[in-house]
């Protein structure tokens, strides 16, 4: 009975790893905590992840699962192409924007514009779902 | 093992517990736990609504209010405080605490200048620091407003 259960629990842990390793591309950021929060857990649904990396000293890019922009006026165009292909495929998908505390507006905005863009190009029938990510303050 | 299985049945020395199986199973769920969970800190996310037809924004002759203009600042010696600044005749503390009293006082239910989804744009300036936006974000959120948007062409 010991190897069968072995293996049963050998193939959990390896279905898990496989599943975190799949969803888990994206960038460890230090998120906004805002104090007492008013966020909601992140619902269930298809979401297209935008993180904004710092990229050296000055520079900065937006991370996708499989993609690497650089934060300039080229990369939103580029931004904004890839989100609405993706909108295209799934019409209800949010677009989550996920940027550390200290990242200026001008690096955010464009983001935000290009998933504008994107839900305009993909003649999606709503407004484009945004999440804004932010993370729970433990001591809150 | 089995050698020492059949040593200990032909000496009639009884059953004998076999540790290695035993081991392994406990060693598997530690791991699996630790797996399991989760280290990284809670996400949560505020929702927004980017309307994206006609043009892109929203007409302002088609409002039936004239939006509340939160403009944020980049403020202090380094750039990383925030200066609040509301348009019109509001007197507001600026910061995102005064922002934040300012909304609770007049929306109602518990206040009567604005009802829940009167539109509010939050207007920052580039160098603003993005956790002073999600600060005023979620002011107006707390304060029970439910059109809040965030100018992104300025």
């Amino acid at each position: 009975m010991t190897p069968l259960i072995d293996v049963v629990f050998l193939l959990i842990v390896f279905f898990v790893l496989v599943s975190r390793i799949v969803d888990e591309d994206r960038p460890r950021l230090d998120l906004p905590a805002p104090v007492p929060a008013a966020t909601l857990i992140s619902p269930p649904g298809a979401k297209i992840i935008v993180s904004i990396v710092a990229d050296g000293s000055a520079a900065w890019r937006y991370h996708m699962p499989g993609a690497d922009i650089p934060a300039d006026a080229a990369g939103a165009d580029a931004l904004a192409h890839i989100v609405a292909e993706s909108l295209q495929r799934d019409p209800e998908a949010a677009v989550q924007v996920r940027a550390g505390q200290d990242t200026p507006w001008e690096v955010v905005a464009p983001v935000l514009e290009a998933a504008r863009v994107a839900g305009r190009a993909a003649s999606i029938p709503h407004p484009v779902r945004v999440q804004l990510a932010t993370t729970r303050n433990q001591g809150a | 093992m089995r050698t020492r299985g059949r040593t200990n049945r032909r000496s009639g020395g009884g059953l004998t517990l076999n540790m290695a199986p035993l081991i392994d199973v406990v060693f598997l769920l530690l791991m699996y736990f630790m797996v399991a969970t989760d280290f990284s800190p809670a996400e949560e996310v505020f929702r927004l609504d980017l309307p994206a037809l006609d043009g892109g924004r929203p007409d302002p002759l088609e409002m039936l209010d004239e939006p509340l203009r939160v403009r944020l600042a980049a403020a202090g010696a380094s750039g990383d405080a925030v200066r609040v600044i509301v348009d019109g005749p509001w007197d507001v503390t600026p910061s995102v605490r005064g922002l934040g009293e300012f909304l609770t006082e007049s929306v109602m239910p518990s206040g009567m200048l604005f009802v829940a989804d009167h539109p509010i744009i939050i207007d920052p300036t580039p160098h603003v620091a993005w956790k002073h936006v999600v600060d005023a974000f979620n002011a107006a959120v707390a304060a029970g407003c439910t059109n809040i948007t965030l100018e992104t062409s300025s």
